[in-house]
C-alpha cells in the first residue's frame, strides 16, 4: 500500500532550517573565494621559486663552467709559455754562444703577437761575474751601443738583460736590466735556478713601462746552465747557471689575448693566495663599479710554481643574458590560472548559493502555499481526498475526521470502507457518478450525498472531484477532490422545501375549487354568451396549468430532497413503451403530430418505478410533441447496451439553442424559441425527469443541433 | 347526468373548507345524491354516532378537532357504517398518508387539485361496486 498521506503543515522548524542555510553557504563561498586565491597564488609563487632556482642553479653552473675554462685557459697558457722558454732553452743547449740575430730569428719563429698574444718580449739574462762585467758590457756595445748594466752600482754578479725580442722601443728599456737587484724577480729567478724548472714571478712593473699606461705584470724564467755542467743537486745548479730565459707579461694583454671580450664576467687575478688590493694582477672590468655580484668564485690556479687566485664574479650582463622567461611564464601562468581558478570557484559558488537561493525561494513558496492550502482548507472546512484508484486507497485531510465527528487527524482509508460511510440511498447514485468521471465521460463529479458520522448520525457532504491522472491507456489512476459539510445548507434547503411544499399544499384547494366550479360551469356553458364561454376556458385552462405547476413543484421539491421513496420492479419495455404512446397520444393530436415507435423494441424487462418513468416519458414525449412542427413524427427508438437500456425520442423541431444546452435540466429553464408562443408545460418536466432518472440509477441526456430536431434520450438499469 | 346516481341516496360531505364543501355538493347533487355537508370534526364524530348511514362519504384528512383518520376509524368500527364507501380527499400527495388512510378503511382517495370528472369517475365506481 503506497499510501499518499497528506504531509502536516509543515514545523516552523523547518522553514528556520531551509532559511539558515543560504547565509551559511553564503559565508562558505565568501571565505573560499580569498581562500582559494591565497592557495592558488601560493602555488604560484613556489612554482615560481623553483624555477628561479633551477634557472639560479643552471645559471651558476653555467658561470663554474665558465670560470673552470677560464682557470684552465690561464693554467694551459703559461704551460705554453714555459713551453716556448723551453724552446729557448734548447737553443743554448745547441750553441755556445746564441748571437743576438740567432735570438732575433727563433723569436721571430714563435711569432708571438699572432700566437702568443701577452707576451711582452722573451729574453735571456746572463750572468755576469764582477770580474767580467767591463768585457760584457764592451762586447755588448758592438752592436748595442748604448748598452749598459743598471742600476749601476758595484755587485759581485750581474744578471743582465742580453737580449730581448721583438727588439722595440719598450722592451728596449729593459736591455741591460740586472733583474737579480729587484726582490721579487730575484725570488722567482732563484727558485728557476734551484728548481731547473720554470718558476713564475710574483707581480711587477716591467722596466718596458712607460710612463703612462702601466699595467702590472710578470716575468717566467728559465735557468740556463753551463753546457756538460752537472745539474744534478741543487748546488751544482747553482754553480752551473749561466743565465735564464725569461718572457716578460704585461698581464692586462696577456688575460685580454686569453679571455677574448668577456663583458658578463669579471675576472680578477691575484698573485699569491690572497685576494688583496696590492696583490691585483688583473681586474677585466676595472672601470666598472664593484656591486654585490650574485656569483662569485675565488679559485685558485698553479701557474708553474706560482699561485694566482682568481676571482670570478658575474656581471649584470651574465645575469641579463640569462633567460628568464621560465620562471616568467611559470608566474604569470600561475598568476593566470589562479584568476581562473578564483573565477571558476566564484562561478560555481555564486551558481550555487543561485541555486541555494533558488531552493530556498522554492521551498518557501512551496511552503506558503501549501500553508496557504491547509488554511484555505481549514478556512473553508474542505476536506481534500486523494484516491489511488489502481490502489483502492484513499487519503483524506483532516478535516475529512472532523466532519465525522473524530479528532482532527488525517485518514488513510480504502474506498471500500469509504463506501460504507456514505448512506445507502445515496451509494448507487455515487457510484454511477464515480464511474462516468473515472471513463471519462464527464470531466468533473459533484454530488451531494449523506455520510455517516461516528455517533451514527447523517452528514450531508458535497463532493467534487476529477481525475487527476491517467495512464497510458487513459485508465484514470488518481482522483482528487474536496468533500465539504453541507448538513446545515440542507437544512435551509429542506426548510425551504417544506416552505415551497406548504406553500404548494396550501394552494391545493382553493385550486380545487376554482378548477371544480369552472368545470361545473363550463358543462352548462352551451346557454352562455359567446365571449364568457371563451374568458370560462381562459380561466379553466390557466387554472389547470397552476396545479399542474403546484404538483410539478411538489414533485421535484421532493424528489431532489431524496424524499420520494421509488418502487422500482421489473418492467418489460416493450409494453411500458406502447402504455406510453397510448396515454400520451392525445398530447400529439393537440399538437398535430404523432408518436411513432421504432420497431423492434428489445425484448428487455428494465428495473424502474413504473410511474415514475411514465413521468419520464410523459415529459419527454410532450416536450417533443410540443417542438415538434405539424405532420412530422416523434420517433420512439429504443436500444440495449451493456445492461442498460436506452430510450431516445427524437422530435424534427427547431433544436435547442446553444444558450439553452448547460441549463435545460434545470427548474423553469423554458427555452424561448423564436417567434412561436410560450409552448406550455410547467419548466419543470426536465428537471423531474432528470431527478427520476438520476435517482433510478440512470443517466438522461439531449443531443441536438439547432435546426436539425432534437433526441433526448435516458439510460436506465435492466432488472437482473 | 343524474342518471347514474338511484334516487334518495346521501352523501356526507366532511370538509371544513366551505369552497370545497359547496363545490362537492354541487358535484354530488348533480350525480342525484342528497348532500349533507359537516365542517368540523366534533360534529362527524356525532353524526356517525346518531345519524343516518349515508351511501357516501367524502372526507377530508385535516379537520377541526377530530382529523381523518380518526373518523374513518369510527366509521369502521361500526357495523352499519362498515361497508360505507369512503373517498379520501387530501392536499397531502405524501404517499405515508395514502397509505395509512388506506389502512384505516378508506375505500379510495383523490388528491386536490382535482377536476369534477375525476371525481365523478370515482364516485360511480365507488358506489357501483359497494352495492
Amino acid at each position: 500500500m503506497s499510501a499518499r498521506p497528506r504531509q502536516p503543515a509543515p514545523a516552523p522548524g523547518n522553514r528556520q532550517t531551509a532559511g539558515g542555510a543560504l547565509p551559511l553557504a553564503l559565508r562558505y563561498t565568501h571565505v573560499s573565494l580569498p581562500v582559494t586565491l591565497l592557495l592558488t597564488l601560493l602555488a604560484t609563487t613556489i612554482a615560481w621559486h623553483a624555477a628561479e632556482n633551477a634557472l639560479e642553479a643552471s645559471t651558476r653552473a653555467h658561470f663554474e663552467f665558465r670560470v673552470t675554462e677560464i682557470t684552465d685557459a690561464i693554467r694551459g697558457r703559461i704551460t705554453d709559455y714555459a713551453q716556448v722558454l723551453r724552446g729557448g732553452v734548447a737553443l743554448h743547449a745547441a750553441s755556445e754562444s746564441v748571437e743576438w740575430y740567432e735570438w732575433r730569428a727563433y723569436v721571430d719563429t714563435l711569432r708571438l703577437e699572432n700566437t702568443y698574444p701577452g707576451i711582452q718580449g722573451i729574453g735571456i739574462v746572463h750572468r755576469v761575474a764582477h770580474a767580467h762585467a767591463g768585457a760584457f758590457v764592451t762586447a755588448m756595445r758592438r752592436h748595442s751601443t748604448a748598452f749598459g748594466i743598471t742600476p749601476p752600482g758595484e755587485r759581485p754578479e750581474y744578471f743582465a738583460v742580453r737580449y730581448i725580442e721583438p727588439m722595440n722601443e719598450r722592451n728596449l728599456r729593459a736591455l741591460g736590466y740586472d733583474m737579480y737587484t729587484e726582490p721579487v724577480r730575484r725570488a722567482a729567478m732563484e727558485r728557476a735556478r734551484d728548481s731547473g724548472e720554470a718558476a713564475v714571478s710574483g707581480k711587477v712593473t716591467l722596466v718596458q713601462e712607460g710612463p703612462t699606461g702601466t699595467q702590472p705584470g710578470f716575468l717566467v724564467y728559465l735557468p740556463l746552465y753551463a753546457n756538460g755542467a752537472e745539474t744534478g743537486t741543487q748546488a751544482q745548479r747553482q754553480r752551473a747557471l749561466t743565465g735564464y730565459v725569461y718572457a716578460a707579461f704585461r698581464m692586462a694583454d696577456l688575460m685580454r689575448g686569453l679571455l677574448g671580450g668577456v663583458p658578463d664576467l669579471r675576472v680578477e687575478i691575484f698573485d699569491g693566495h690572497e685576494v688583496s688590493d696590492e696583490g691585483r694582477l688583473y681586474d677585466s672590468a676595472r672601470d666598472t663599479a664593484r656591486d654585490e655580484a650574485s656569483f662569485v668564485t675565488v679559485s685558485r690556479v698553479v701557474v708553474a710554481d706560482h699561485v694566482w687566485t682568481v676571482r670570478t664574479s658575474a656581471l649584470p650582463a651574465l645575469m641579463a643574458s640569462v633567460d628568464r622567461t621560465r620562471p616568467r611564464v611559470v608566474l604569470a601562468s600561475g598568476i593566470a590560472i589562479s584568476l581562473l581558478v578564483t573565477a571558476l570557484v566564484w562561478t560555481l559558488a555564486t551558481t550555487r548559493a543561485r541555486a541555494l537561493r533558488l531552493a530556498a525561494r522554492m521551498t518557501r513558496d512551496l511552503h506558503q502555499s501549501r500553508e496557504q492550502l491547509t488554511m484555505a482548507l481549514e478556512g473553508s472546512k474542505l476536506a481534500l481526498f486523494d484516491w489511488h484508484v489502481t490502489e483502492g486507497t484513499v487519503a483524506l485531510s483532516e478535516s475529512w475526521n472532523v466532519m465525522r465527528g473524530g479528532p482532527a487527524q488525517p485518514t488513510l482509508t480504502t474506498i471500500d470502507r469509504l463506501e460504507g460511510t456514505v448512506h445507502p440511498e445515496d451509494a448507487p447514485r455515487l457510484r454511477h457518478h464515480l464511474a462516468q468521471v473515472l471513463r471519462g465521460a464527464v470531466p468533473y463529479y459533484e454530488i451531494e450525498h449523506r455520510v455517516r458520522t461516528y455517533d451514527g448520525r447523517w452528514k450531508w457532504i458535497v463532493s467534487r472531484a476529477k481525475v487527476t491522472e491517467r495512464d497510458e491507456n487513459g485508465r484514470a489512476v488518481r482522483l482528487t477532490g474536496t468533500n465539504a459539510d453541507i448538513t446545515e445548507k440542507k437544512v435551509v434547503e429542506e426548510m425551504k422545501d417544506e416552505f415551497v411544499a406548504t406553500v404548494s399544499h396550501e394552494l391545493r384547494t382553493p385550486l380545487t375549487s376554482i378548477i371544480g366550479g369552472l368545470a361545473l360551469i363550463k358543462e352548462d356553458s352551451a346557454t352562455l354568451p359567446e365571449e364568457t364561454r371563451v374568458l370560462l376556458d381562459l380561466a379553466y385552462e390557466n387554472a389547470e396549468r397552476l396545479a399542474a405547476l403546484v404538483n410539478d413543484i411538489l414533485d421535484i421539491e421532493k424528489l431532489e430532497a431524496g424524499r420520494i421513496a421509488l418502487e422500482p420492479k421489473a418492467l418489460e419495455l416493450p409494453a411500458l413503451l406502447r402504455h406510453a404512446l397510448r396515454v400520451n397520444a392525445p398530447y400529439a393530436e393537440r399538437y398535430g403530430t404523432r408518436f411513432e415507435l421504432a420497431e423492434p423494441v428489445p425484448p428487455v424487462r428494465i428495473w424502474a418505478d413504473e410511474a415514475r418513468v411514465l413521468q419520464v416519458l410523459t415529459n419527454l414525449l410532450s416536450n417533443a410533441a410540443r417542438f415538434s412542427p405539424a405532420d412530422a413524427p416523434v420517433t420512439v427508438r429504443a436500444s440495449e447496451r451493456e445492461g442498460r437500456t436506452r430510450v431516445e425520442i427524437a422530435d424534427r423541431g427547431p433544436g435547442v439553442p446553444d444558450e439553452f444546452r448547460s441549463r435545460i435540466f434545470t427548474r423553469f429553464a423554458q427555452a424561448h424559441t423564436g417567434g412561436n408562443a410560450p409552448h406550455g408545460g410547467t419548466g419543470l418536466g426536465l428537471a423531474i425527469s432528470k431527478a427520476i432518472v438520476e435517482a433510478s440509477g440512470g443517466a438522461i441526456g439531449f443531443e441536438s443541433a439547432p435546426g436539425a430536431g432534437a433526441t433526448f434520450w435516458f439510460e436506465l438499469p435492466l432488472a437482473r | 347526468m343524474n342518471a347514474a346516481a338511484p334516487a334518495g341516496r346521501t352523501a356526507l360531505v366532511i370538509d371544513d373548507d366551505p369552497s370545497i364543501s359547496t363545490l362537492l355538493q354541487i358535484i354530488l347533487k348533480r350525480e342525484g345524491y342528497t348532500v349533507t355537508c359537516i365542517r368540523d370534526g366534533r360534529e362527524a364524530q356525532k353524526a356517525i354516532e346518531d345519524g343516518a348511514v349515508p351511501a357516501l362519504v367524502t372526507l377530508d384528512l385535516m379537520l377541526p378537532h377530530v382529523d381523518g383518520y380518526a373518523l374513518l376509524e369510527l366509521m369502521r368500527a361500526r357495523e352499519a357504517w362498515r361497508n360505507v364507501p369512503v373517498l379520501m380527499l387530501t392536499a397531502r400527495s405524501q404517499e405515508k398518508d395514502m397509505a395509512r388512510a388506506m389502512e384505516r378503511g378508506a375505500s379510495e382517495f383523490i388528491v386536490k387539485p382535482f377536476k369534477p370528472e375525476e371525481l365523478r369517475e370515482r364516485v360511480r365506481r365507488l358506489v357501483g361496486a359497494s352495492s
